[in-house]
């Protein structure tokens, strides 16, 4: 283990060693949630981001589903409880419930649909209306494996993104094509100090609201 | 604390057992229970466990599971499911019962199971069971020290493959138990407990790091440099201390240097002296090893005794914990003129702890030294996480003026001053701390370097000769360093002649310790394997429920009438679920909207049952104007509402709550009803919103019909009105019979009145009072900074035409029934100020402002209206000559029909 050989001998000194993980490594832990029209295909994200999977025929959401999911990045261990809303319009009275304390939302529009990248729009515009002032958003252009009859250019959305200061990325929940990246990169614009953590602990955060002596994990000293 | 009835069979279980699950045995043969796993097969796949080897999954490979039980664990009116299972530790020697929480029973994989709480099968581990508060003999309780007596309760049929009844387990537990606490061989202070802490570890993720400890850990080289010297209360400037302090070959990365009688004057004593010496501390720092960078980690201070720990610089970063800690053993045990102080660290993954005491002086005193070596055990807690004593250390060093003496056999001449090393070991014969530790009195476990130095005490100050003065005290080896723990070496140990400030002469000792490191790589590819296995087990473990519908229709809703809709909610996870309703925000508040009412709210749902859940709609005199208010604004298809069924630690389901409202008069305001053209049982719901949302000035008719017809009928009965308009109670809505009402008011109904005159007039009441605004709205508060009935009616005049009619004609009939005592001015004031001049703004009742809308009222109906209002409305004996015709079209302007119009409604009726 060439790791093992270069810190076996402490006495030269002269060997800047890598901080040792309890004290330098921070837990992280972060609402997000998913907004957009119906039939995008938000759970399928999740689904592949979580499990690595990808189902043809998804149910369609009816409520919330919450899962958790957590990654690292350099020292920071972040950990993302996923809010993955249903996206009927009947309920859009109920979002405001999920998105209020989340520290990051995924907008997610259909490329082949024109009509759920405008409501993504309003989402977005509804978001920062109403969201947390330093939620962070990113807008995903799910089915992107479906370019061939996309009607959503990418260059359009691009540029709403970047003008309305949006992480972008056309993703494919099929063939998992950026998805990770997508959370990833939010994962490394969220603020990882532990004020802003946190400022925004949510009222949605629900991790061990039961058992015993779990213990959420916040920001370690 | 009652003795349990399986605990009156101890005796005979006890002698019966010579199964008693000894450590070694334990793990050398599986026979005490056949089923425990070999390591092999537990690396391997996942083939069909038994539940005894996926609990022992849980823990590490030198940790066995003896045996496991299945219990619940009572929380108040609950019971959670529980698997108890007794482990020893090889490494620690010593038994536990954990206590783990399962996901399911019995549990499919490691991952169902979490740890949640611990007992130590130390001295104070008891088992038993409270008779006073005991429901069934089923029932037991355990406790330590360190954990509070938790209930459990078991049913005497197992589901767990290779799970033990409960006289067997128990009788395992109390062996084990006896094993420990009566065994001849092993003291209870060389039972190690702490292997436990890593699972008192808070999280899953950490005690899961825990467990797979050996997969990421190496051993790191570190120098510990260890010296004590008892410096006579002289002064640091004196003292060549390089001498002493920066020896070995390579530069120690940790110095503990103790130094004994700093200052025992009487002031230091009393005083408690606690503040680090920083001269000496700083002539330290410039004496060390000339070849390291080196700071100060920390110093405490007791009087006389100072620890300090230096580090070399870079360090720094890898100390994760440091905490000090002191204790006195003086007089009466408070002062600190002798006793002990020390440091606990954390440098990477392992435990350091440093002790410097001063112990009791003088020949005779052995087992005074010995008992303070004991309170000094006992006393010293550190006050971190997990309350550290010494013995939660991985490696100790106990250095200091130990005070041991070497006594002199009568009759022999020790050979203190010769040089050579087997005249030391001669005098270690004699040593009291050797003796001592040989007989078990003291220092349990510790061990000393090979001693081949001269006595370090007592000498002619400035000399190398020992004490000459008249006491004539006889050389001894007081000053030691001993150590403790695992994967320690000693470099060296040896006395510093040449510094002879004080009577004593220093003494140091090099170590080479082998600590516990993070293998950076592996542990981060290891740390994400065990964050992605707790995601998982988070999400595949979450509660889940099925409901037999998302869709609740209630089909058509109708005013004051009650609907019924039920669902079930079914629990197929194996675990109880609790399900509850969410609270939706403000200004809701609550779970649902006032037109429901749902039952139950929360509940929870064992394994396989389920739950009918009843949901109740009425939109009534509470209700309706919310509900109107609603289907009014609402853009998309209109539902009643939308239900979250929240599942405690997992998703939300919604539930719509849908259906078609049939309208009624009711709760519609006058502008509204003045633009119908049929009767209100003939529209839709969505006709209805139209119409409210409506706001142009036509108007089919002056006033409403429905508001004419119940006048009208009042009208009629003439003195047969006895308790009409005296209160606001709606009693006779609350009849089946007002429904009767309702339809002929929404029929346009040509029957006669189908009630009593008190429930028309209550119907008139509601008619006025339900609709979002009040009659006079806009001008209410306007109405109420009125003087007199002439102010009042300029502002009257620029109501909407249907609030000025329905007003004024309203007030004429008042006013006539009044002048002719079928009613009461006082009561009729008081209930239609309330409603007319309804507040919009506040919700509660408002004694002042009530007491206001009544006296404009009152004044209102007294004064001459007939006389203040423009003629033609109505003359003084036909109210009936009001309301408009069914077809009668727009009249906005002036007010009122005109008594052509009788004809129409009387045919209408």
């Amino acid at each position: 283990m060439a790791t093992t050989a270069r810190s076996g001998g402490n006495a030269s000194g002269s060997t800047a060693q890598r901080p040792n993980g309890t004290q330098q490594n921070k837990n992280c832990q972060f609402k997000l949630v998913l907004l957009g029209e119906s039939a995008v295909g938000k759970s399928s994200l999740v689904l592949r981001f979580v499990k690595g999977q990808f189902h043809e025929y998804q149910e369609s959401t009816i409520g919330a589903a919450f899962l958790t999911q957590t990654i690292c990045i350099e020292d920071t261990v972040v950990k993302f409880e996923i809010w993955d809303t249903a996206g009927q319009e009947r309920y859009h009275s109920l979002a405001p419930m999920y998105y209020r304390g989340a520290q990051a939302a995924i907008v997610v529009y259909d490329i082949q649909n024109q009509d759920s990248f405008q409501r993504a729009k309003t989402w977005v515009k509804e978001l920062h209306k109403q969201a947390s002032p330093n939620i962070v958003i990113a807008l995903a252009g799910n089915k992107a494996d479906l370019s061939n009859i996309r009607v959503v250019e990418y260059e359009e959305a691009k540029q709403y993104a970047e003008e309305n200061g949006l992480l972008f990325m056309e993703t494919s929940a099929k063939t998992g094509m950026n998805v990770n990246d997508i959370f990833l990169a939010i994962a490394k614009k969220l603020p990882k100090n532990d004020g802003a953590h946190n400022q925004g602990a949510p009222a949605g955060r629900r991790l061990n609201d039961n058992e015993n002596n779990r213990q959420t994990n916040n920001c370690c000293k | 604390m009652n003795t349990d009835p399986a605990m009156t069979s101890k005796s005979t279980t006890l002698s019966s057992l010579n199964s008693i699950p000894t450590i070694s045995a334990a793990v050398s043969s599986s026979g005490l229970l056949g089923s425990v796993a070999s390591d092999n097969d537990m690396r391997d796949g996942e083939i069909s466990l038994n539940t005894i080897e996926i609990v022992q999954r849980k823990f590490k490979d030198n940790e066995k599971v003896l045996s496991i039980f299945e219990a619940y664990q009572i929380i108040g009116q609950e019971h959670r499911s529980r698997l108890l299972a007794l482990v020893v530790s090889v490494a620690g020697g010593t038994y536990a019962v954990f206590s783990l929480a399962t996901a399911r029973l019995p549990p499919r994989n490691v991952n169902d199971l979490s740890i949640d709480k611990i007992f130590a099968l130390n001295e104070t581990f008891q088992i038993g069971s409270d008779k006073k508060g005991s429901i069934s003999q089923l029932q037991f309780d355990l406790k330590t020290a360190d954990e509070a007596a938790v209930k459990y309760f078991y049913y005497p049929i197992i589901s767990a493959e290779g799970a033990s009844d409960f006289e067997t387990f128990h009788a395992q537990i109390i062996s084990a138990k006896f094993s420990m606490t009566h065994s001849t061989a092993a003291t209870e202070s060389i039972l190690s407990y702490s292997w436990l802490n890593d699972y008192r570890q808070i999280g899953e993720v950490k005690q899961e790091l825990k467990r797979r400890e050996n997969e990421y850990i190496v051993f790191k080289d570190f120098i510990v440099y260890c010296g004590t010297w008892n410096v006579n209360n002289k002064p640091y400037s004196d003292s060549p201390l390089h001498l002493w302090l920066s020896n070995g070959e390579q530069p120690a990365d940790i110095y503990a240097i103790a130094l004994q009688e700093l200052d025992t004057s009487a002031k230091a004593i009393t005083f408690s002296e606690n503040r680090p010496d920083p001269m000496w501390i700083s002539k330290m720092l410039s004496s060390l090893h000339k070849d390291g960078e080196y700071e100060e980690l920390t110093s405490v201070r007791l009087v006389g005794m100072m620890l300090t720990i230096i580090i070399r610089k870079q360090l720094r970063p890898y100390i994760a914990r440091c905490r000090v800690k002191t204790v006195a053993r003086g007089v009466f045990n408070t002062l600190g003129n002798k006793g002990g102080v020390a440091v606990s660290i954390q440098l990477n993954e392992g435990n350091l702890c440093f002790v410097n005491s001063h112990l009791a002086a003088h020949m005779a005193f052995v087992e005074a030294r010995n008992e303070d070596y004991a309170g000094i055990v006992r006393g010293l807690v550190f006050d971190d996480d997990l309350k550290r004593t010494i013995n939660d250390h991985d490696h100790i060093f106990w250095i200091g003026d130990l005070n041991y003496r070497i006594e002199e056999p009568p009759g022999l001449q020790l050979p203190c001053n010769r040089a050579s090393p087997n005249a030391y070991d001669v005098l270690m014969k004699y040593d009291q701390l050797r003796i001592e530790m040989g007989k078990g009195n003291c220092f349990d476990g510790y061990s000393e370097g090979r001693i081949k130095f001269r006595p370090t005490y007592k000498y002619d100050v400035g000399t190398d000769n020992f004490d000459s003065s008249e006491k004539q005290r006889a050389p001894a080896y007081c000053d030691r360093v001993l150590w403790k723990g695992v994967r320690i070496e000693q470099l060296a140990y040896n006395s510093i002649m040449e510094i002879r400030q004080s009577d004593h002469k220093p003494v140091y000792a090099i170590f080479r310790v082998k600590i516990k490191t993070k293998d950076e790589k592996r542990y981060k590819r290891i740390h994400e394997e065990v964050l992605k296995l707790v995601d998982k087990r988070e999400n595949e473990n979450q509660p889940q429920i099925s409901v037999d519908k998302t869709v609740l229709d209630f089909g058509v809703v109708r005013f004051n009438e009650l609907s019924v809709c039920d669902f079930t909610v079914s629990n197929n996870c194996p675990m109880p679920v609790e399900f509850m309703f969410k609270v939706k925000d403000p200004p809701l508040n609550d779970i649902c909207e006032k037109w429901l009412q749902v039952e139950p709210r929360a509940e929870t749902l064992m394994t396989d049952s389920t739950k009918r859940v009843r949901v109740k709609l009425l939109a009534d005199v509470r209700s309706i104007t919310g509900l109107l208010k609603k289907i009014r604004t609402t853009n998309w298809k209109f539902d009643f509402d939308i239900l979250i069924l929240h599942v405690k630690n997992g998703p939300d389901m919604f539930l719509t709550v849908t259906g078609e409202y049939k309208p009624s008069c009711f709760g519609l305001s006058v502008e509204t009803l003045c633009r119908t053209n049929q009767p209100l049982n003939t529209y839709t719901q969505a006709q209805v919103k139209d119409l409210m949302n409506d706001d142009s000035p036509e108007f089919r008719v002056t006033m409403p019909r429905e508001f004419f017809f119940l006048i009208d009928y009042l009208h009629k009965q003439g003195n047969k009105v006895e308790g009409a308009f005296e209160t606001l109670e709606y009693k006779h809505a609350r009849s089946l019979q007002f429904n009767v009402i309702r339809d002929w008011l929404d029929t346009w109904s040509s029957e006669e009145f189908p009630g009593t005159p008190q429930a028309a007039a209550e119907a008139l009441l509601m008619l006025l009072d339900l609709p979002e605004k009040p009659l006079l709205d806009p001008f209410v508060e306007d109405l109420l900074q009125t003087n007199t009935a002439a102010e009042a009616m300029e502002l009257i005049s620029l109501l909407s035409s249907p609030r000025r009619n329905v007003f004024v004609h309203l007030c004429m009939f008042l006013r006539q029934g009044i002048e002719r005592q079928y009613y009461n001015l006082q009561h009729v004031a008081s209930v239609f100020g309330r409603i007319l001049l309804r507040s919009t703004a506040h919700a509660g009742r408002d004694f002042y402002r009530e007491t206001r809308c009544r006296d404009f009222m009152h004044r209102f109906i007294s004064s001459d209206i007939g006389g203040t209002l423009s003629t033609g409305i109505a003359d003084s004996s036909g109210i009936s000559g009001v309301g408009g015709g069914a077809n009668g079209g727009s009249s906005n302007g002036g007010g009122g029909g005109d008594g052509s119009n009788t004809a129409r409604i009387n045919a209408i009726n």
